[in-house]
């Protein structure tokens, strides 16, 4: 033990849970709890004036005496809570101290270190300073002392005998050893003597072994040479020197014995520690008797708390508290060989003494160390490796690599330029000796050190004297070490050290794991790691529910052919759903399918379901011409192993297909969201989440993967975006749960962030509505997913940027097969349409393709319907085709050349002239053309040549601005009655009286202000106005608001009349201050909105128009997006409403832009439109909109070039812009993403979805979007003998040119080696292979006949089972026989196989 | 219905290092008593074995298109392929302990990056994808020459995309750089990027590199010795093209983002330690474990696109009934 005049920490040795602090004359029992206070004194044992070190006897009854041994030499045996018993007891008059009986020493001199035998507490090592010719070491006998407490002892004391349940030291054992011989001391001074040991030595610590394992080991150190092992039950002789064991030479301040490894103890002395195995002591005794030179004992582990050292110089920096501490230098260097300056690039650290060192009794190889003048315990991890050779079989090259490398004892494995002396063996140039001895030791368990950290106190600045390692309560490898540490003022304080968790781990799903976790209960401690989950199955079935029923009466109902109609439950080909999941149940598991191939197998290739062989995208199996909804249904069947048969798998009565649309489309999308939302699982959550984790939970749930999750499970698609506005609807209730306001901000979706999701989709589905149906293409202009600018601004003709139909390259490929094939698609179409659809329904279908195909995406579930009506998007590339093909003629339009955004910023105030700033729409009459026809969809009663007026602002581009309006969705405001509808609709649907407010606002807007005052406008004519529909609301505050309204009017209304008179009423400026204070005092933003206007116009002379900057650019409250747009369309004039456009999309792809709802300006196609979701993306992490939104946006016709690249062309270089290939990682991403969750068939859906697109975009270099999965191999030559995919891509380019592209060579043959294919096992004739180009060529061009030339005949049917086959018809007819309906045949129809093929079906 | 929860851990000694597979579904851990034990999400055991002859440190999921396919990492400074269960290799290159695995992106193949306490980071590929026995050192870059194991930080962590090649960063020993590196099949190892703190002030313990999830830029994030959670937004080089290749011009830049000390300073306790830090599935939470024994999240404001960041809670590792 260490001799210390400061204070020093011992714990109770038989783990209880008190613990001493001793030092000067006095020790203090103190006594930790887990209630307040934390540390209890006890009772406290004073004048001990001469007290030098002391020991804590582990005898359990009576578990508080002490040995003190003192400065003199002489041990005092005493009991410290003596007094406070005999308080309690029987003297109670008589403080007294207890009997102290002491064990004298015959030459004076100090004693250094005490120790109890833990084995048997009746023996006592003390050991002393050094003296001429007598033992330093005595082992006292002190039974009789023990004896004498024990019957003074008092019945208080029996109450006090600490039991531990997990105590490894049973009371039973004590005195079941031997006892020890006595050793024939020369001069027997007293019998309680037993041994006496170290003759004219120091002894400066003592420790006996744990108590187990070597009940009467003693290690001893010598101070300042030697650690000495002594087994005092075998003293070996009495002469000097010889009793020991094994004699080390190494310099020991302390020794700690492992509690847990009890073989392995620790030794400090000048600064270093060091580990050693008990077991590999003997070594060196044979070697310090032959020689001087001792080749010491190989310690397994050598560190001083330099090898700390970045560690704790940054902390004594960060810390700032601690000063470098110095020790001695020299003597580190010494002991090193190495000083510190050999490392220029690692701070300087003073390593310094260590005043005390203990194994953690709470974890295994924890060793916690405290240097003199620290603040801080340092704990250091020590791990054991076994590295025993590798017992696999291995090369043996690899294994003497290993064992070459073997470095033992070391503080780490690598190469370090310094080592301790017992330690610096390098082993890379080591001897082929040096590696047998290395291969040798490495037989034995190695310690490596493997992490240090240290422990600070904040409540204790001074430097620590002392600490003591509290033993855990439950036995469990414990995360949390307590430390108790005393200052050199006293201080005491309890400390509880964590590791820093190495384990934390995310699931794709959302949920983390954490560890190691110490769950604490009252009477257990389970340790394991935790989990936080972020996503609740639980959760989601009852959404799952509301979500079925929704599907079922949602107006957003994609392949209704398909989707819609009941199946019975017996079908056996209905196994899943398309389109939505009406079950999604089955997204979680892939439920099983009896695909009749591409079955999945244990390689990981994936099961392809019929489904998707059905889809025509998936390339080889049709290429199909989304042209008529009848052909395709009929292709589609026969693709399909029934259809072969002429069995009807599924109903193909497209009329009662139809029906189910056009019932299911009556019901308003917004109700049946608004049923969602008005029930959202927000009480349930808010209870999950009020506990103590309830921010990580809540982070963690509300994260945009939880969400982009939700959303796909829920339908969020490319195809339906009025589906998607509400499903972000309804999660925006998960974003904000309420749970507080500080979580509000770190939750992925903030409301503002879904609601603006959710007007965005809708506002795409309202505009290709507007745009897409029939036909985006109008005179060679593509207006799809066209942004307002676009339109506003116009093509360069006319001075515009043009961002709209802005072509690459127009004039190749892809423009003139389009437009021929168009032809001939609306030749075919036409006659077509007059088939067998009745044409009452058109107008039904119609409104589901607004509802729910308005994107290209759709053709080929609107293909099912059999009406060439009801495919707008299909008809719309067939529409116009003599115009399409004359405008490509024109020069203009050929808009390759992207004209820069000209200079109009200038546009400022004053500009402000009513004269037009552009050029006329006559220099392009084609634009001009188009905008009319885009005009003439609406119902805006306005003749093709004569643009319509404008009623608000006199303006020189009034027909952008209708077609804008109209695109906004706002084109209602043009028109009296139908701005009265939506004023009764907002009234009659807005929750509470909002609508109301919006409803007024509008109103007054638009200069109908109602109350009989507005006669100036038509809306008097209706008797309607702001002023009779503020009045209608209950909200008393709108009524005040009238009369506000009603007040204001003449001024207004005057303003209105004599725009120019300067003879008008104007407010009086007392009254304008105070409508600008209640301008400010106002909630409402549309009540703040309408008075500010109602305000300027009614003030100024000549109103001018800037108050609606002011209410457009209103910071704190602003109205949503695209009702600013229509406030800037209808209101503002030409230049300022070109500056706020811009303004618009500066602000968007600006540092703050990412808002996604200035597609609504952009447009969807453009790379502005790209750079938008970017900036979005990058803000939100919802790669999954991003990636829905550009696709979507791609597949506008100017998209469509790129969308080529992007898939087929991966090789293509340097045209795509970075844009585009943005788009590609964002959908790989997504897709990546749906994998990971497990949601396959979202992903399958999303494929589809995409494919759709291409298809859509015609372009013939796409046939697939997934490679090929199965290949025919020839059987000779080992080559493919399907064509490969090149040839067959430009082939397929030429198809417009006929019949060149049909391979020659005999389809029966290997195109490679011309053997003979194998053949049919039923008809016997050599199978066929015919290529895809060629099939899909007769399948693009032969309308009339393509039944016939269908390969369904032809196709190679093979078993995977017994690889028989042949013709998919015969193969199908042997097992199904004619009818299909059941199995006629199970087993292969080859003679002699036994294989029951059939029940592979 | 149950939000955090505690699995019990059936190792015998002390856990350090957890991995979810690819789907979420099962969950890899390794711990001092040389076993890695598979259990599902539902707290079933699937699988245990001793795996190393010394406590191992790291454990690894390959992409499941490579199968049931786990790694790890020891003190007995092998890593060891193992599937189902079954030893399927031992690859014994290092000189030290190694400290981490990861798999590449499935992208590139079969491919683990290791970093050990010997200063080499070295990556692995494997030949023979059927049987997974066949390793081959692909690549191997010497990151540190003077380590000092006991302090040392070591980490690697790839770029979870593959548009930009195959990238990592990775830090071995008691540094506070952490070095992005590149390999591509025809030229050696280039450092591409390296995130310096300056002053310099610690050792870098952890990296973690978030998955982009399409944005336009990379977040990697730090855990030092100093307690410190560091972020750095790292903007790649624009890409030109879509089939990767990157533009010579454009280099590779970073700036750090966000800095908290929080896991140095909470508690009674100073001089923490952050043991940890990962990313979720989108790259939107950073988690970080420290030893004030917390795990804590941290989220970006919505509006900042990445630039900054806040405390989004934290949890405690010890649970108190």
């Amino acid at each position: 033990m260490p001799v210390q005049s400061e204070k020093r920490v011992l714990w109770h040795p038989r783990h209880s849970n008190k613990f001493v602090v001793g030092g000067g004359s006095q020790i203090t029992l103190y006594e930790l709890s887990d209630e307040q206070p934390e540390i209890r004194q006890v009772t406290s044992q004073h004048e001990l004036q001469f007290m030098k070190c002391f020991a804590w006897s582990p005898a359990s009854i009576p578990s508080d005496i002490f040995a003190v041994g003192h400065t003199s030499g002489r041990v005092d045996l005493l009991r410290l809570e003596a007094s406070r018993y005999s308080q309690l007891g029987r003297d109670e008059n008589v403080l007294s101290s207890g009997p102290i009986l002491s064990l004298p020493v015959r030459n004076q001199r100090s004693c250094n270190a005490l120790a109890f035998c833990p084995s048997d507490p009746n023996y006592l090592a003390v050991g002393l300073d050094k003296v001429r010719g007598d033992s330093s070491l005595v082992i006292w006998d002190v039974q009789e002392e023990m004896g004498v407490f024990r019957t003074t002892m008092n019945p208080f004391d029996n109450a006090n005998v600490v039991t531990i349940p997990h105590s490894n030291e049973p009371i039973s054992k004590f005195n079941t050893y031997p006892p020890i011989p006595r050793t024939d001391h020369p001069v027997r001074t007293d019998q309680r003597i037993v041994q006496a040991h170290a003759q004219t030595e120091l002894i400066s610590s003592l420790a006996w072994l744990p108590q187990n394992t070597h009940p009467y080991l003693l290690l001893a150190g010598l101070s300042p040479r030697w650690l000495r092992l002594f087994d005092i039950r075998n003293p070996a002789g009495s002469g000097a020197g010889a009793s020991y064991v094994s004699s080390i030479a190494t310099k020991v301040t302390g020794i700690a014995t492992d509690p847990f490894d009890t073989t392995r103890f620790a030794t400090w002395g000048d600064g270093v520690v060091t580990v050693w195995d008990i077991r590999k002591l003997h070594i060196s005794r044979i070697h310090s008797d032959s020689t001087n030179a001792t080749p010491s004992p190989t310690p397994l582990l050598t560190f001083s708390e330099k090898d700390a050292g970045f560690d704790s110089v940054s902390s004594t920096l960060a810390t700032g508290a601690s000063k470098p501490s110095v020790a001695s230098s020299s003597a580190s260097s010494k002991t090193r060989g190495v000083s510190a300056t050999d490392f220029p690039n690692l701070p300087v650290v003073q390593h310094s003494t260590y005043m005390t060192a203990e194994f953690s009794p709470s974890r295994r190889g924890v060793l916690v160390t405290l240097a003199k003048d620290a603040n801080y315990v340092r704990l250091w991890d020590v791990l054991e490796v076994d590295n025993s050779p590798i017992t696999r079989e291995v090369d043996n090259e690899n294994i003497i690599k290993l064992q070459d490398k073997v470095p033992v004892g070391r503080k780490s494995w690598a190469n370090l330029p310094w080592g301790s002396s017992g330690t610096s063996t390098e082993s890379k140039n080591s001897s082929p000796i040096h590696e047998e001895e290395h291969r040798e030791q490495s037989q034995h368990p190695m310690l490596i050190l493997y992490n240090t950290r240290k422990a600070f106190t904040r409540s204790i600045s001074n430097p620590l004297c002392s600490f003591a390692a509290v033993p855990p309560v439950y036995l469990s490898h414990q995360t949390i070490s307590k430390i108790v540490v005393v200052s050199q003022l006293g201080e005491i304080t309890v400390q509880s050290v964590h590791d820093a968790p190495q384990a934390l781990a995310w699931s794709s799903r959302g949920d983390m794991l954490y560890g190691p976790l110490q769950s604490v209960d009252k009477d257990d401690v389970k340790t394991g790691f935790g989990v936080v989950h972020s996503y609740h199955e639980e959760q989601e079935e009852t959404v799952k529910d509301e979500y079925v029923h929704d599907t079922q009466t949602s107006p957003s109902v994609t392949r209704p052919s398909m989707n819609q109609k009941p199946y019975p439950a017996s079908e056996p080909n209905e196994f899943h759903e398309r389109g939505r999941p009406r079950n999604p149940v089955t997204f979680q598991e892939v439920p099983p399918s009896p695909a009749l191939f591409g079955r999945g197998d244990a390689e990981g290739f994936p099961a392809l379901s019929r489904s998707i062989s059905e889809n025509p995208v998936s390339a080889n199996l049709a290429a199909t011409k989304p042209t008529d909804g009848r052909k395709e249904e009929e292709k589609k069947m026969t693709f399909s192993p029934a259809a072969a048969l002429r069995v009807p798998l599924r109903p193909t009565n497209a009329l009662s297909s139809l029906m189910n649309v056009s019932a299911i489309t009556h019901n308003e999308p917004s109700t049946s969201v608004k049923s969602q939302s008005s029930n959202p699982p927000t009480p349930k959550y808010q209870s999950m989440v009020n506990g103590g984790k309830a921010s990580v939970v809540h982070a963690a749930a509300n994260d945009i993967s939880v969400l982009m999750r939700r959303r796909a499970i829920r339908g969020y698609s490319i195809r339906d975006p009025l589906r998607n506005a509400s499903v972000i609807r309804e999660l925006s209730h998960f974003g904000n749960p309420g749970a507080g306001v500080e979580f509000e901000e770190p939750s992925a979706f903030r409301s503002k962030e879904s609601e603006m999701l959710a007007d965005l989709w809708e506002w795409i589905h309202h505009s290709q509505k507007f745009l897409s149906s029939p036909t985006p293409l109008l005179h060679g202009y593509d207006f799809s997913f066209a942004g307002v600018w676009g339109i506003w601004d116009g093509p360069p003709s006319i001075g515009g940027s043009g961002t709209i139909s802005r072509y690459k390259d127009s004039n190749t490929h892809h423009a003139e097969p389009s437009t021929n094939m168009s032809e001939e698609y609306s030749s075919n179409s036409g006659s077509l349409t007059s088939g067998s659809v009745s044409s009452s329904l058109t107008g039904s279908i119609n409104m589901s393709s607004g509802s729910s195909m308005m994107f290209g995406g759709s053709s080929i579930i609107s293909g099912n319907i059999g009406d060439a009506e009801a495919t707008p998007v299909h008809r719309d590339r067939l529409e116009l085709p003599l115009e399409t093909e004359t405008a490509s003629l024109y020069p203009g339009f050929d808009r390759s050349r992207r004209v820069k955004p000209q200079d109009e910023t200038s546009t400022s105030r004053e500009t402000r002239t009513r004269s037009p700033i552009t050029e006329p729409l006559t220099n392009d009459p084609e634009w001009r053309q188009a905008l009319l026809e885009l005009l003439a969809r609406t119902e805006e009663p306005s003749s093709a040549s004569r643009p319509p007026i404008f009623p608000y602002v006199s303006t020189s581009r009034p027909l952008q601005r209708h077609v804008c309006l109209h695109l906004i969705g706002w084109g209602f405001i043009l028109r009296d009655d139908s701005l009265m509808a939506e004023v009764r609709r907002w009234e009659r649907e807005s929750e509470g009286d909002e609508g109301y407010a919006r409803a007024a606002a509008w109103l007054v807007f638009s200069g109908r202000y109602g109350g009989g005052a507005g006669v100036s406008n038509e809306g008097a004519v209706h008797g309607e106005g702001a002023i009779e529909c503020l009045l209608r609301s209950e909200d008393e505050s709108h009524h005040m608001m009238s009369g506000v309204i009603a007040a204001l009017v003449p001024f207004a209304s005057a303003t209105l009349t004599t725009p120019n008179s300067s003879s008008k009423l104007a407010l009086p400026s007392t009254l304008l201050e105070h409508y600008a204070r209640l301008v400010n005092k106002l909630q409402d933003s549309y009540l703040r909105a309408l008075l500010t206007h109602l305000t300027a116009i009614s003030s100024s002379v000549t109103p001018s128009g800037e108050h609606w900057l002011e209410i457009l650019h209103d910071e704190e409250d602003l109205l949503p997006f695209y009702e600013r747009l229509a406030l800037a369309f209808c209101f503002l004039d030409d230049a300022a409403l070109t500056t706020y456009l811009r303004r618009c999309r500066e602000h968007a792809l600006g540092k703050n832009g990412g808002d996604v709802d200035a597609l609504i300006v952009t447009g969807l196609g453009t790379s502005e439109g790209r750079e938008v979701v970017g900036l979005w993306l990058d803000r939100i992490g919802d790669v999954q909109s991003a990636a829905l939104l550009c696709w979507t946006g791609l597949s506008s016709s100017l998209g469509r070039e790129r969308i080529a690249k992007l898939t087929s062309g991966l090789k293509a270089k340097g045209q795509t812009s970075i844009q585009d290939s943005r788009v590609a990682r964002w959908v790989e991403a997504y897709r990546d993403f749906l994998d990971s969750v497990k949601l396959f068939h979202c992903r399958v859906e999303f494929d589809i979805e995409r494919g759709e697109m291409l298809q859509i975009a015609k372009d013939q270099k796409i046939t697939s979007l997934a490679p090929r999965q199965i290949l025919i191999r020839c059987n000779y030559c080992n080559k493919t003998v399907t064509p490969n995919a090149e040839i067959s891509l430009s082939e397929s380019n030429n198809l417009g040119t006929g019949q060149d592209s049909i391979p020659k060579g005999k389809p029966t043959t290997c195109p490679h080696c011309g053997r003979a294919l194998p053949r049919c096992s039923i008809c016997l004739m050599i199978l066929s292979i015919v290529p895809d180009a060629h099939r899909e060529a007769e399948l693009l061009l032969d309308h009339s006949q393509y039944q016939d030339n269908d390969t369904i005949d032809d196709a190679i049917l093979l078993c995977l089972g017994c690889r028989h086959g042949g013709h998919a018809s015969h193969i199908l007819q042997w097992f199904f026989g004619q009818d299909g309906a059941v199995l006629s045949h199970r087993v292969c129809p080859v003679a002699d196989c036994a294989h029951q093929c059939g029940n592979e079906f | 219905m149950i939000q955090t929860g505690l699995i019990t851990s059936a190792h015998s000694d002390l856990l350090t290092c957890l991995a979810y597979d690819f789907y979420g579904t099962n969950i890899a851990s390794c711990g001092l008593d040389q076993k890695i034990v598979v259990t599902t999400t539902d707290q079933s055991l699937k699988y245990e074995w001793k795996a190393h002859n010394a406590p191992i440190t790291h454990v690894a999921w390959a992409h499941p298109e490579f199968g049931e396919v786990l790694a790890s990492a020891g003190m007995d400074r092998t890593v060891r392929i193992w599937e189902r269960g079954e030893e399927k290799a031992v690859l014994l290159d290092a000189r030290g302990s190694v400290r981490q695995v990861e798999f590449a992106p499935s992208a590139f193949g079969l491919k683990v990056a290791t970093v050990a306490t010997d200063g080499w980071l070295r990556v692995y590929e494997c030949l023979d994808l059927g049987k997974l026995d066949v390793w081959a050192l692909a690549d191997a870059v010497e990151l540190a020459r003077e380590v000092q194991e006991v302090q040392g930080g070591w980490a690697v962590s790839w770029c979870k995309d593959r548009y930009w090649g195959q990238v990592v960063a990775a830090v071995a020993g008691a540094t506070d750089v952490v070095s992005i590196i590149q390999f591509s099949p025809s030229t050696s190892p280039q450092t591409v990027l390296e995130l310096k703190l300056s002053p310099s002030s610690t050792t870098i313990t952890t990296v973690a590199w978030a998955p982009s999830c399409g944005r336009s830029y990379h977040l990697i994030a730090t855990g030092g010795r100093d307690g410190h959670v560091r972020i750095w937004k790292v903007n790649p080089p624009m890409l030109d093209v879509i089939d990767g290749d990157v533009d010579e011009k454009d280099k590779w830049s970073a700036q750090l983002v966000a800095d908290f000390d929080d896991h140095a300073r909470i508690g009674p306790l100073e001089g923490g330690v952050v043991g940890k830090v990962d990313w979720n599935v989108t790259g939107t939470i950073l988690s970080s474990s420290g030893s004030d024994g917390r795990v804590r999240l941290w989220k970006p404001s919505l509006t900042s696109g990445g630039r900054i960041w806040r405390i989004a809670g934290s949890v405690g590792v010890e649970q108190k009934e």
